[in-house]
């Protein structure tokens, strides 16, 4: 990537995670103490540049993108100056906890269903197993963006038995998780990589009370999440 | 205890299911829960065999029944159809059989109406909490892609018949569907 397009005025001299917090996209902070390490691949400056340099500045190019830049004095004679090279870019993806929020909101019809529902004798639900439900995709939205990932929107839906059940299904996976009517201690999910060659399946029960599964948030991350900071080189 | 009569891998059989009852993920297909049996039915699903009857008698059937606890019939055209393969579904899982279950109704009430071909799903060994969103996974995968044509003129034709006397007429000739 040319320097060439680096105009100074646009540089921000603020490190990553102020700026990230001042667009209000993200609460938690994980670069507040992380020095984000680069390895200098321009051969023009391989002479002048230490091989691991720390860069804390960056370039904001767009609403959902930064660059990240590093600004070095040249030890060589041979280039007068300050030098710019912008090392990578990171592309922001928005969280869509909003668009979550208002899937839950929409799914709150699914109480207003009576019992027989279907014509062929089903339940009805409880706002209590509508709320450990959805308890469960706010607990593990909120887990996976610590991360700074987001979690896929999921079909909320209304099982035969008055159940509440919650699937996700995209190109590479499913996971399927069903919060029997008014079972208060384990739901029970089921999900598969959709890879035949390497499948990754996860099947196990989800204890109502817990904190989050380190596993389960594992697989999440892999198969039905996104990353929010999406670095090209 | 009577003896269960089993249906065999090659055939095939019909599950109903609500057109409304979309995944609102892909609104082509039916949700999950259009597979998963009732915890009152204990593990059986209801399905009509292949075999014995053609796609446009297994809903001409459904569509002389009352909706519960009223007079009013249900509407065929609200329903779809799909395939389940025997063979399939005991790949997903050897304990799951599926076995002959004939409803007749005598003598024959209006509603209520006789169903020769009904067959049952035994996912009782299989159905337990933590392999039931599992079983109901991948039945629907299997089901998805195999959505029955239904001529829905020839349902219209035979309901007009069984609805007034609730007997299923068989079509002479009438072959299973593909």
């Amino acid at each position: 990537m040319s320097n060439s397009s680096f105009d100074k005025k646009e540089r921000l001299n603020i490190e990553m995670p102020r700026l990230l917090a001042s667009k209000g996209k993200i609460t938690h902070n994980r670069y507040r103490s992380q020095s984000i390490n680069y390895v200098v691949s321009n051969p023009r400056y391989e002479s002048c540049l230490p091989q691991q340099i720390n860069a804390s500045t960056l370039n904001v190019t767009d609403k959902n993108s930064w660059q990240t830049l590093v600004e070095n004095k040249p030890t060589s004679p041979a280039l007068r100056g300050p030098t710019v090279i912008i090392l990578d870019t990171i592309v922001f993806k928005p969280n869509n906890r909003k668009k979550l929020e208002q899937t839950i909101e929409e799914a709150k019809a699914l109480l207003k269903y009576e019992d027989d529902w279907d014509d062929n004798g089903s339940l009805s639900t409880s706002n209590e197993t509508f709320t450990f439900a959805t308890s469960f995709l706010r607990k593990y939205a909120d887990a996976l963006a610590c991360a700074h990932f987001s979690i896929d929107i999921p079909f909320i839906d209304i099982t035969v038995d008055g159940g509440i059940s919650l699937k996700w299904e995209n190109d590479k996976a499913i996971f399927f998780i069903i919060f029997e009517k008014d079972a208060t201690d384990f739901a029970y999910y089921y999900g598969e990589n959709k890879n035949s060659k390497q499948p990754d399946k996860i099947k196990n029960g989800y204890k109502i009370s817990d904190i989050v599964d380190d596993v389960l948030i594992a697989w999440m991350k892999k198969n039905i999440a996104y990353e929010e900071f999406i670095r090209s080189r | 205890m009577r003896m269960r009569s089993l249906l065999g891998p090659d055939e095939n059989t019909f599950r109903h299911v609500l057109a409304s009852e979309r995944d609102k993920l892909n609104k082509s297909i039916p949700a999950e829960r259009c597979f998963q049996p009732k915890k009152n039915d204990q593990g059986l699903l209801s399905v009509d065999s292949e075999t014995l009857i053609s796609p446009e008698e297994s809903l001409a059937i459904k569509g002389s029944q009352y909706k519960t606890g009223t007079q009013n019939f249900k509407s065929p055209e609200f329903w779809e159809i799909y395939s389940l393969s025997v063979r399939s579904l005991v790949l997903i899982d050897k304990t799951i059989t599926v076995f002959h279950d004939p409803i007749i109704i005598t003598p024959p009430e209006i509603g209520n109406p006789s169903n020769p071909a009904h067959c049952l799903i035994d996912l009782s060994q299989v159905m337990n909490r933590i392999d039931a969103p599992e079983i109901i996974t991948q039945i629907r995968k299997h089901a998805i892609n195999r959505k029955v044509h239904i001529d829905m003129e020839k349902v219209f034709q035979l309901l007009e018949k069984m609805r007034k006397l609730s007997i299923p007429e068989t079509e002479e000739g009438s072959t299973p569907a593909e």
